[in-house]
């Protein structure tokens, strides 16, 4: 049987990421799963876009490592999470990357907006910052080109840098275009498990306007506020 | 119990760390020296605390309320106990009433103080290290009263003294292998990084910037894992070094890795400090 990825990285004696050819056709995160069960010694396992990194407890030699990949073999079948989120946005004060990016044309704004509600996502990651939510699912032509120097991005903006989409969840310097913005933190240091959305889950933006708007926040406030489920 | 009647210059608690949250962007914190942490802990040992002050550049000024036993690791400092001067990596009894002060670095940034005891402080996701916002302060600030419950066995020779090394403070040679994206970066600039002297433009607990310029303009990537120890090079041309409380992911050209003994060696550089990176190609 051939191995289950295309490179072995080795980052430090106990840390490896398995590369796998960008963009995956299989759910990084089930996969990922399945290798957390299969493998005993891990202590932690993250997915990116297209790597997945197994952080062992202790040294791992490469050797050891190639033959368990190649006896646990490639995950059959697909068993993504059937979670999917609607997560509210609100353009409302926060469109002036859009805005600026397409050169004033409000017309191109409009459209990339309806057509970013219009698409599923999936969550594959946390990183960059505790709780920043790294999003797949955004088509090549909706791709936005980062900015040359990062500016001040504020808690709650959700952004699109290249061909990821991200969420802010705290004020942060960041280079990314902001697109909109979420009231809702995805994250609560307060409260395990920490997040709702979980790596893996499905995601849908749902646009509100400014009463909702001012209504969540008040949800928020009166920490009453949970994700909509929607079933898949 | 512990007053701190100075908290220094930036003084933060540590202990193993955050580990297992980096599915969540948490970074694992811990302390950035952490072969002066293994010393403190090995000289001064507790079946469950592992808690040290990583001190940077000076230290606190500590009232002592209840009799304990203190070691000071890492960057040389000096040490004061009620007036009178202490060793380096060497186990003391304070008594109550003492004042401890550590001064400043005589060379390095970074020293440690264990005392002998269970730390008094609430844990975040295990973990008591300082990182903000994760916990709600990222360092010690005056007044702060901390309780310590002694350890029942005091060690059994007052002065116990480990033979501690000390040349990894001031060496100019950090040992590194090649990174995840080295062979992107042409042959010339891969000699470049190897053969040049670099120095420490800022440094703080999340990583190392240097101030070499290396003229490459690596393509938009995706975001990936990052450790500490990992060399970058950004898109403004210059090289970050990751440490103790990195992002764990970025979107930066991964060139080297620092090896775990020579980041000790690194962290302890202040700003201006020069370096040269040798290669150790597994």
């Amino acid at each position: 049987m051939s191995l289950p990825y295309n490179k072995l990285l080795q980052l430090s004696p106990s840390i490896y990421s398995l590369c796998f050819e960008s963009p995956v056709d299989f759910d990084i995160n089930c996969y990922a799963d399945y290798l957390k069960d299969k493998i005993l010694e891990l202590e932690e396992v993250i997915c990116t876009f297209d790597r997945i990194s197994l952080f062992f407890t202790k040294e791992m030699s490469r050797d050891l490592l190639e033959a368990k990949l190649k006896a646990i073999g490639r995950l059959k079948g697909t068993h993504s999470s059937s979670l999917v989120w609607e997560v509210p946005l609100y353009f409302g004060k926060y469109s002036n990357d859009l805005l600026n990016y397409f050169q004033g044309d409000e017309r191109a704004v409009s459209t990339y907006r309806k057509r970013f509600l219009a698409l599923n996502f999936q969550l594959i990651f946390y990183g960059f910052l505790p709780g920043f939510g790294y999003l797949s699912g955004l088509p090549k032509s909706m791709h936005l080109d980062r900015k040359p120097n990062p500016i001040a991005i504020e808690k709650g903006d959700v952004a699109v840098g290249g061909g990821q989409v991200g969420i802010y969840p705290q004020a942060s310097p960041g280079g990314w275009q902001r697109i909109g913005h979420c009231p809702v933190s995805w994250f609560n240091v307060n409260q395990a498990p920490y997040v709702q959305i979980h790596p893996g889950d499905a995601i849908r933006f749902a646009a509100i306007d400014s009463d909702q708007y001012h209504a969540i926040l008040q949800q928020v406030k009166d920490n009453s506020f949970e994700f909509k489920r929607i079933v898949k | 119990m512990i007053r701190i009647m100075h908290p220094g210059f930036f003084t933060t608690i540590q202990d193993a760390g955050r580990k297992g949250y980096r599915h969540l962007g948490i970074p694992v914190s811990g302390a950035m020296d952490q072969y002066a942490y293994a010393l403190a802990n090995a000289l001064l040992p507790h079946p469950s605390d592992h808690t040290v002050f990583e001190c940077t550049f000076s230290g606190p000024t500590i009232y002592i309320e209840k009799n304990i036993s203190f070691v000071v690791t890492g960057a040389p400092i000096m040490i004061q106990l009620a007036g009178e001067l202490c060793e380096m990596n060497t186990v003391y009894l304070a008594k109550a009433g003492n004042v401890l002060t550590l001064g400043k670095v005589a060379k390095g940034v970074r020293s440690y103080l264990r005392f002998s005891g269970e730390l008094q402080w609430p844990k975040t996701m295990g973990s008591i290290s300082l990182f903000h916002p994760i916990t709600s302060s990222s360092c010690l600030v005056q007044n702060d009263c901390i309780d310590i419950i002694p350890s029942l066995s005091m060690p059994s020779q007052q002065h116990a003294k480990l033979k501690a090394k000390k040349a990894y403070i001031s060496s100019k040679v950090i040992d590194v292998v090649p990174g995840p994206d080295w062979n992107d970066l042409p042959e010339n600039l891969q000699k470049q990084l190897l053969e040049e002297t670099h120095r420490v433009a800022a440094q703080n607990r999340m990583g190392y910037s240097l101030t070499t310029q290396v003229e490459y303009s690596a393509t938009q990537l995706l975001s990936q894992v990052v450790i500490p120890g990992m060399v970058q090079l950004t898109p403004g041309k210059k090289l970050l070094v990751a440490t103790a409380d990195c992002q764990v992911t970025g979107g930066y050209l991964q060139v080297l890795q620092i090896l775990p003994h020579a980041l000790n060696t690194l962290v302890q550089k202040p700003e201006h400090s020069s370096l040269i990176f040798r290669n150790k190609q597994r």
